[in-house]
């Protein structure tokens, strides 16, 4: 079984049909494609993308839902491309994707998450694109909590 | 702020380098056209935001940061399972 090396979790045992592949990679990581979800209930409901070509690029998630419980998706045609639906085939149904959020968590500051660009996974072909919204609707930088009370430890 | 009132099919000119074009506008959006050196970076003002959240994510240090985060929402998470307990 293939061995990752992660930033927060050491070095792990994963499944090659685990991996997630990000054809474009990620804003700031274009060059990594290949990533790894790692769920772990120590730290849950957070979730962390752990990239599988450089160890020390691993970044914090939350299901945008949980953030944003009436958050709505909108997809590109090029996102849906990178994500495998092709125009001309049905839109992908909700239990189709996973939809995360991006967590920023500054040393004192607020925590936030970026809402106008969502981490969006193709479940069962497992590819996946950062997903940067054209609209103004949601922001980059959503504090995660209304009250920052018990963040700061 | 410098604001440059411009129709569709004019130009302007930024630097001895840069042409941007109103190509066609719209209601709700106008299309650019942008003749550039390769070397000068051009890119849409949300991925660089995206851009500097995705690395400011990536530099947390550990997970100790974000242990006040994890208790807060599973805080969230049990009083809003509790509120949506019927009355006993």
């Amino acid at each position: 079984m293939p061995q990752a090396h992660t930033k927060h979790f050491a070095v792990i045992d994963y499944d090659e049909s685990a991996v997630l592949t990000f054809p474009l990679g990620l804003p700031a990581f274009e060059h990594l494609s290949r990533f790894l979800l790692i769920e772990e209930p120590s730290v849950a409901p957070l979730v962390f993308l752990q990239s599988l070509d450089e160890g020390a690029v691993c970044l914090p998630l939350l299901p945008a839902l949980q953030v944003e419980p009436d958050y709505e998706l909108s997809l590109s045609p090029d996102d849906l491309e990178t994500l495998g639906f092709t125009a001309s085939e049905q839109l992908p149904g909700e239990n189709a994707l996973g939809c995360f959020v991006v967590i920023t968590a500054p040393g004192a500051g607020a925590v936030t998450a970026n809402l106008a660009a969502p981490v969006v996974v193709n479940l069962s072909m497992r590819l996946g694109v950062q997903a940067v919204r054209f609209d103004t609707r949601y922001s980059y930088r959503q504090p995660v909590a209304s009250t920052t009370e018990g963040l700061c430890s | 702020m410098l604001v440059i009132r411009r129709r569709a099919g004019e130009s302007l000119l930024i630097g001895d380098n840069v042409e941007i074009e109103i190509l066609a506008l719209t209601q709700s959006y106008v299309k650019l056209g942008i003749r550039a050196p390769q070397s000068v970076p051009i890119l849409r003002k949300e991925i660089r935001q995206t851009y500097d959240q995705n690395l400011a994510a990536s530099n947390l240090s550990s997970l100790e940061a974000v242990s006040g985060l994890v208790e807060f929402l599973r805080k969230n998470e049990s009083e809003s399972s509790n509120k949506s307990q019927p009355p006993r």
